[in-house]
C-alpha cells in the first residue's frame, strides 16, 4: 500500500515549488490492502530541523498545522487538502522541504514528496549555494551580452519610461517585469528565487568579489576569477559601472547612504516608508515611494549605471534593488491589507484608459501592460521588447498579457486564482 | 588658418580630414551666400568621406549644424527626405531642432510637414536637450540656448495657416497634455496656436514641392544587369554559422533585404526595422507567398555581430528562420556590399557612427529594383512591391 | 508566532518607529538647538513628507543664511517631495547652477536632482535644463561636483562631456579627470572616437589601471582582436590585465577564444586566476557537447578540482564538471533535467 500526493502546479518534471500561499494538493491511496473502507494517514515533514517545512491545512480557510491527519478511502478516491510553506522556513537548496506521510497507527512510510520552499529572501543571507545558484542563472540568461537578458534591458530605457515610471502603475509595473526575469532565471535553474537588496541595512555579505561585485578606484565592478557573471555584457559593452557612496562591505558596512561633504543622508527607511500614506494608507500616496526611497536607494551611488533610467537595468544590482520595492508594497499591502482592487485604497485608478478621470495608458487597473500586451506605436513605444509575460508551472496568474490588477492580489488573499507563486520571506501569508 | 570666404565657396574637397570648424565656417560662408546652398545639400549624404573616422557625435553635430543653416539659405527639395528623416525617427535633439529649423527655409509652408512635426514631439519629449546653434561647438554655460521642443513649435507657428489641422492636437498638448511640458514649451505651444489662428493666409492643400513618398524609388525593371561578378560572389554567413555567396542567396526569388546593426541605439532605427521584418514575414505567410520571396537582414557591424549576436537579436524582436528567412553578416568584401546598395552608412573605425533607414525589394537576379530610404517603410507597401516582382514574371528565375 | 500576535508586534514597532520620527522631527525644527543636534534629528525622522514638515525645509534650504550642512542635507530629505514638484525642481536646479552657492548645497542639489530623475514625466520637461546646469558644473573647482556633473553627462552621451574629457586626454592641462576614468567615461558610448586612444592607452599606459580599463573597453572594438589575443598569450603581463583581456576576446572572438582558454586551463604553469577565468568561459559558452569530447580537458579539470589550492580553480572546476555531467545525462536521456 502507498499514497499518491498530487500538488497543483508541477512543473514538467514534476517538481513543485511552493511559497507562503496556499496550494491546492490531493492524496489518495494505492494498492490498498484488502479488508478497511479506508486508512488514516499523517502527513508530516520528513525533516522537521532542516530544509524548507511545509504547513498543511485541510481546508481554506482553516487553521495551518504542522502534521496533517487525514481518512482516506481504501478505493483511491482523492482527498483534498492545501499546503504552503511555513513562514520564516524556507528551503535553502532544491527539494530539500519533503513531505512524508505514514499510516497512522503502524507509522509506515506510505510515500514521500520532495518540494521546495522557494522564497525571495535578503540577498545579505543567502547561503553560498543560493547565492551561486543565482548568480550562474543570471549569467546564462545574459549569455554574454546575447542572451536574452537584452530583452529586459530592453524595455528598461528612457525611451520607454512613461510604461513604467512617475506613474501609479510604477509599482505593478516593476513587479511583472521582476516576475517575468525570476520565471525566465527558473526555466533556466527552477531553484533560484530573486533575491532582494535591503537597501536600509548593511549587506556586507551583498557588495563582494563573490556576489555583486566591488568597484574598484575608477569605478569598474570587479568580481573574483572565476565567478559567473565576470563576463557580463551589456549593448555592447563589458562589465558593469557602479560607485556606492556608502562603506558597502567589512565590519562598518552600512546602509545606502548618500555622502556629501562630510554630510550623510541615509535612504528612507522601512519603518518610515510603511507609514506613507497615513493616515488612510492610501495606494495613491503609499507610491510616492518612487521618489524615496527608490529614486534615493538609485541616487546613493555616486556613479555608475544605476544612477539612471536609461541605464540602470545593465547592473544585476538593478533587479536586486527593485526586489526590495517590491517587498516594501508587498509588506505594505500585508500591514494594511490592500489585496482588495475594488477599493480604491488599494489602487486609486480603478477603470480603463480613457475613461472620465482615468490615469494614462497601461495604469489603470484594467489597462494590460506595454511590453507585455505587445502594443507598440501611438503613445506606445514603437518596439515591445521580450514578447509577453513568462508563464509557471507553479501558478496561472497573471496570464501572458498581465493587466495592472493582476498584479496586486500576488498571493491569492482575495482569490487563490490570483497568486503569482512568488513571497518574500519576512512578508507572511494572511488569509 | 582661415580662409577666404571665396576659397572656401569654392569647390574645395571636403573629407574625413578637413576639420570641423573649417566645415562649420564653410555652413557659415554659405549662410551668408544662400545661392550656394545645394553645397550644404552635398554634404548630407552619410557614405561621403566627410564623415569617415569621426564620432557619432561629431557626426551629429556637423549635420545638425547644416540642416540649421537651411532656415537662412532657403531649404531646396533634395534636403527634404534629410529632415524628414530626423524628425520622423531622430532621437537627438540637435539634429531634431536642425530639422525643425530647416523647415523654416521652405519656400511656401505646407500642411504636408505637419505630421512630421508631431512625431518629432513624441520622438524627442523624453531626451530633449538645451542647444544652440549660434555658434559651432560652443562653450558652456550658455544662457540663450534653445531645444528641440521649442524649435518645433516655432516651427507649427511659422507654418501659420497652413497648420490650422494641427490646431486639434496643439490643443490637446496645451490642455490634457500641459504636464508633459514645462512652461517655456507651454508658453511657445501658445504662441504658436495663437499664429495659427491669427494667420489670415488662405490654407491649401498644395504639396506640389514634395514627393508623395520620399522615401521611395523605384529603378527600371529593365535596367540593365549591372551586378559585377564582385557581388556575386561576396561570402555571406547567416546566423547559424552557415556560408554561402550573395548570388545563391539573392537569386532566383524575389528578397526583401534591410541593413541594421546590434549596437544601434536609436530604437525608431535599427530594432523597429528588424521587429517590422519579423511582421513582413508573418505577412508573407499570411499571403501564402512563403517559398516565393526571401527576407534577410545584413549587418553594417560584420566584425562585431557576429552569428551569435544576429541569432539573439533577430530572436528577441520575432523573427524566424529558415533557408529563406536568414540574418547576415559579410565575411569579407562588406566594401563591395555598401557600394553596390549605395549603403548610407559611415564608420568610425569599425563602428557604425551614422547610418539611414534602409529596405531594398531585389528581383530574382538579386538586382534593385525598388529602395525605401529615410523614412518608415509601409510593410502591406514593401509586400505590394514584391508581390509586383512575381507578377512581372520577376519571380522564381 | 500565530498572526495576530505577528501583526501585533509589527504595529507596535512601527508605532515606535513613528514616535522616533516624530521626536526627531521635534529636535530637527528646534531653531534653538545647535546645527549638529539638528541634523541628528533630521536622521531620526528619516524623511520630511507632511506638508507642514516640507514648508519648514524649503525655507530653511532657501535661507542662504543659514548653515550650510543643514541646508544641503534638509534638501536630500525631501527628496520624494522634489521627484514630484517642478517649482522645487527649479529650485534644486538653481542651486546647482550657483557657483555663489556652497559647494555642499550644490553637490545636494545634484544628488535630489539625479533620483527625482527616475520620476520621469515630472522631471523630463526640466531636462534641458538640468543639462545645462551639469554643463557649467563640470568646471567648478570642487572636484566632488565635477565629476558627479561629468558621469552623469557621459553617462548621457552628451557631446559636450565627450568633446571636454578628448580635449583633456589630448592636453592633460585641460583634462578634468584623470586619464583612466576620462576613456572610462567615454567608454559609455562606444561610438565615441576613443578606440586609438585606448590602444595607445594599452602600449603605454600611465597605470596599471589604466591599462585594465583600456582592455575592457576595446570589447567593443573588433580591430582590437589580436591585440586582446596577444595580451591574454603573454605571460608576462599582470593578471588582472590578462583576465580583462580573456573577457573582451570572448566578446569579440567567442571561438578563437575558447580555443586559447582550453590551452590555459591545461597549462599547469598559468594562473590559478586565468584559469579559473577560463573554465568559466567554458561552462558558459561552449558546446557542451564537443567539450564533452575533449577527455583530456575533462579529467585535467577533475584533477584541478581535487588538487587545486586556489578556492576559485575548485569551484569553477566543479561548476565545469556539473554542467558536463549534465550534458552526458541529456545525451543519454534526452527527457532528463
Amino acid at each position: 500500500m502507498r499514497t499518491e500526493i498530487t500538488i497543483d502546479g508541477a512543473d514538467s518534471a514534476g517538481a513543485n515549488y511552493i511559497a507562503w500561499a496556499p496550494v491546492h494538493s490531493s492524496i489518495r491511496l494505492v494498492d490498498a490492502d484488502g479488508g478497511a473502507d479506508s486508512v488514516d494517514v499523517l502527513l508530516r515533514n520528513q525533516n522537521p530541523s532542516n530544509g524548507g517545512q511545509i504547513v498543511f491545512r485541510d481546508a481554506i480557510p482553516g487553521a495551518e498545522q504542522d502534521t496533517l491527519r487525514l481518512r482516506l478511502p481504501a478505493d483511491g478516491t482523492p482527498v483534498d487538502f492545501f499546503i504552503a510553506g511555513k513562514f520564516r522556513h524556507p528551503s535553502v537548496a532544491d527539494k530539500d522541504a519533503v513531505i512524508e506521510v505514514v499510516e497512522a497507527n503502524t507509522e509506515d512510510v506510505l510515500s514521500t514528496n520532495a518540494l521546495m520552499v522557494r522564497i525571495r529572501k535578503n540577498a545579505n543571507e543567502l547561503t553560498e549555494d543560493e547565492r551561486d545558484r543565482f548568480l550562474s542563472a543570471f549569467a546564462i540568461l545574459n549569455g554574454g551580452g546575447n542572451g536574452r537578458f537584452s530583452a529586459f534591458r530592453a524595455m528598461h530605457r528612457e525611451k520607454t519610461q512613461d510604461e513604467a515610471h512617475n506613474f501609479p502603475g510604477f509599482l505593478a509595473w516593476h513587479r511583472a517585469y521582476l516576475l517575468d526575469l525570476e520565471r525566465e532565471l527558473q526555466q533556466i535553474d527552477p531553484s533560484v528565487a530573486l533575491p532582494y537588496w535591503r537597501f536600509d541595512q548593511p549587506a556586507p555579505n551583498l557588495f563582494t568579489g563573490e556576489f555583486i561585485g566591488v568597484a574598484d578606484n575608477s569605478g569598474t565592478v570587479r568580481f573574483d576569477p572565476g565567478h559567473p557573471l565576470e563576463f557580463w555584457a551589456t549593448d555592447g559593452l563589458e562589465g558593469i559601472t557602479r560607485t556606492p557612496d556608502f562603506v558597502t562591505s567589512g565590519p562598518n558596512a552600512e546602509a545606502a547612504t548618500f555622502t556629501f561633504e562630510g554630510n550623510r543622508r541615509l535612504v528612507m527607511n522601512e519603518a518610515r516608508t510603511l507609514r506613507l500614506g497615513r493616515p488612510e494608507y492610501l495606494y495613491a500616496r503609499f507610491v510616492r515611494m518612487e521618489g524615496d526611497p527608490h529614486g534615493a536607494a538609485h541616487g546613493s551611488f555616486v556613479a555608475g549605471f544605476i544612477t539612471a533610467i536609461d541605464t540602470a537595468a545593465k547592473d544585476p544590482l538593478f533587479f536586486l534593488l527593485h526586489a526590495n520595492v517590491d517587498r516594501l508594497w508587498a509588506k505594505w499591502q500585508w500591514v494594511r491589507q490592500r489585496f482588495d482592487t475594488t477599493n480604491p485604497a488599494t489602487y486609486e485608478f480603478l477603470s480603463n484608459a480613457g475613461d472620465p478621470g482615468s490615469a494614462r495608458v497601461g495604469h489603470n487597473l484594467n489597462d494590460t501592460m506595454w511590453p507585455w500586451n505587445q502594443v507598440t506605436g501611438g503613445d506606445r513605444p514603437v518596439t515591445a521588447p521580450g514578447g509577453t509575460l513568462a508563464a509557471s508551472p507553479t501558478a496561472n496568474a497573471p496570464g501572458p498579457m498581465p493587466t495592472v490588477g493582476d498584479m496586486i492580489d500576488y498571493q491569492g488573499v482575495i482569490n487563490s486564482g490570483n497568486r503569482l507563486g512568488f513571497d518574500y520571506d519576512d512578508v507572511r501569508f494572511e488569509a | 588658418m582661415r580662409v577666404s570666404e571665396r576659397d572656401m565657396l569654392a569647390s574645395r574637397p571636403l573629407d574625413k580630414y578637413t576639420p570641423e570648424e573649417t566645415i562649420a565656417e564653410l555652413v557659415d560662408a554659405v549662410g551668408r551666400s544662400p545661392e550656394r546652398r545645394d553645397l550644404l545639400v552635398q554634404m548630407l549624404p552619410e557614405r561621403i568621406s566627410l564623415y569617415e573616422g569621426r564620432s557619432a557625435n561629431a557626426t551629429i553635430r556637423m549635420r545638425g549644424y547644416i540642416l540649421a543653416a537651411f532656415e537662412q539659405t532657403g531649404l531646396p527639395e533634395a534636403a527634404l527626405p534629410y529632415v524628414f528623416e530626423e524628425l520622423e525617427n531622430g532621437r537627438d535633439a540637435y539634429l531634431v531642432a536642425g530639422a525643425a529649423k530647416a523647415l523654416r527655409g521652405l519656400d511656401t509652408p505646407t500642411s504636408r510637414v505637419v505630421p512630421f512635426l508631431f512625431k518629432a514631439v513624441e520622438n524627442i519629449r523624453y531626451v530633449d536637450d538645451a542647444l544652440t546653434f549660434e555658434r559651432y561647438k560652443p562653450r558652456w554655460p550658455i544662457t540663450n540656448y534653445t531645444t528641440a521642443l521649442t524649435e518645433i513649435f516655432r516651427t507649427f507657428g511659422w507654418l501659420g495657416a497652413q497648420a490650422k489641422s494641427a490646431l486639434p492636437d496643439l490643443e490637446a498638448l496645451r490642455e490634457e497634455r500641459r504636464d508633459e511640458f514645462s512652461r517655456p514649451i507651454r508658453a511657445e505651444i501658445e504662441y504658436a496656436i495663437d499664429r495659427i489662428r491669427s494667420d489670415g493666409r488662405v490654407a491649401h492643400a498644395c504639396c506640389s514641392a514634395l514627393p508623395a513618398n520620399p522615401g521611395l524609388a523605384v529603378h527600371s525593371l529593365q535596367k540593365e544587369h549591372c551586378k559585377g561578378a564582385s557581388i556575386s560572389d561576396i561570402e555571406l554567413e547567416d546566423q547559424g554559422g552557415n556560408t554561402l555567396t550573395y548570388e545563391t542567396f539573392f537569386s532566383r526569388k524575389p528578397s526583401i533585404v534591410v541593413f541594421f546593426y546590434t549596437r544601434c541605439d536609436n530604437p525608431n532605427k535599427c530594432s523597429l526595422t528588424v521587429t517590422k521584418l519579423a511582421k513582413l514575414q508573418k505577412a508573407i505567410g499570411e499571403e501564402q507567398l512563403e517559398g516565393l520571396l526571401r527576407t534577410a537582414a545584413i549587418t553594417y557591424d560584420p566584425e562585431y555581430d557576429l552569428p551569435p549576436r544576429l541569432k539573439a537579436y533577430g530572436e528577441n524582436r520575432g523573427v524566424t528562420f529558415s533557408d529563406d528567412n536568414r540574418m547576415f553578416r559579410a565575411r569579407t568584401e562588406f566594401r563591395g556590399l555598401q557600394e553596390h546598395f549605395q549603403l548610407g552608412v559611415n564608420f568610425t573605425g569599425s563602428t557604425v557612427n551614422r547610418h539611414r533607414i534602409e529596405l531594398f525589394v531585389l528581383d530574382s537576379r538579386g538586382e534593385i529594383a525598388v529602395t525605401f530610404t529615410r523614412l518608415q517603410w509601409d510593410i502591406q507597401e514593401v509586400l505590394n512591391q514584391a508581390k509586383a516582382l512575381l507578377s512581372h514574371g520577376q519571380g522564381v528565375g | 508566532m500565530d498572526i495576530s500576535e505577528d501583526r501585533k508586534q509589527f504595529a507596535e514597532q512601527l508605532e515606535r518607529a513613528a514616535e522616533e520620527q516624530r521626536e526627531g522631527y521635534r529636535v530637527f525644527s528646534d531653531k534653538s538647538k545647535p546645527v549638529h543636534e539638528r541634523l541628528m534629528g533630521l536622521k531620526r525622522a528619516a524623511a520630511l513628507t507632511d506638508e507642514d514638515e516640507v514648508t519648514e525645509a524649503v525655507d530653511i534650504i532657501r535661507d542662504r543664511e543659514d548653515d550650510a550642512d543643514l541646508r544641503a542635507t534638509t534638501l536630500l530629505y525631501i527628496a520624494i517631495e522634489v521627484s514630484q514638484n517642478r517649482d522645487l525642481i527649479d529650485l534644486a536646479i538653481g542651486l546647482l547652477r550657483d557657483s555663489t552657492e556652497p559647494a555642499v548645497v550644490r553637490l545636494a542639489a545634484l544628488r535630489v536632482l539625479q533620483t527625482s530623475s527616475f520620476r520621469a514625466a515630472t522631471f523630463n520637461p526640466k531636462r534641458p535644463e538640468y543639462l545645462a546646469a551639469l554643463r557649467t558644473v563640470i568646471d567648478e573647482p570642487n572636484a566632488s561636483l565635477r565629476q558627479q556633473a561629468l558621469e552623469i553627462l557621459a553617462q548621457a552621451k552628451d557631446e559636450y562631456a565627450q568633446r571636454r574629457l578628448l580635449e583633456g586626454l589630448e592636453d592633460s592641462s585641460k583634462a578634468l579627470v584623470p586619464p583612466e576614468k576620462a576613456v572610462q567615461l567615454l567608454g559609455y558610448d562606444v561610438h565615441a572616437e576613443h578606440y586609438p586612444i585606448l590602444r595607445d592607452m594599452v602600449q603605454n599606459p600611465p597605470s596599471p589601471e589604466a591599462k585594465r580599463e583600456a582592455v575592457r573597453l576595446l570589447a567593443s572594438d573588433p580591430t582590437s582582436k589580436d591585440l586582446l589575443a596577444d595580451i591574454l598569450k603573454d605571460k608576462d603581463e599582470r593578471r588582472e590585465v590578462r583576465n580583462a583581456s580573456a573577457s573582451a576576446l570572448q566578446s569579440l572572438a567567442p571561438i578563437e577564444f575558447e580555443e586559447q582558454a582550453k590551452q590555459i586551463v591545461l597549462d599547469d604553469n598559468e594562473y590559478d586566476d586565468l584559469r579559473a577565468t577560463a573554465m568559466n568561459a567554458l561552462t558558459l559558452f561552449a558546446d557542451q557537447e564537443a567539450l564533452s569530447q575533449d577527455t583530456e580537458l575533462t579529467r585535467r579539470v577533475e584533477r584541478l578540482k581535487d588538487a587545486s589550492p586556489s578556492r576559485a580553480v575548485t569551484r569553477t572546476a566543479d561548476r565545469f564538471l556539473r554542467k558536463q555531467r549534465k550534458q552526458r545525462n541529456r545525451t543519454i536521456d534526452p527527457q532528463s533535467e
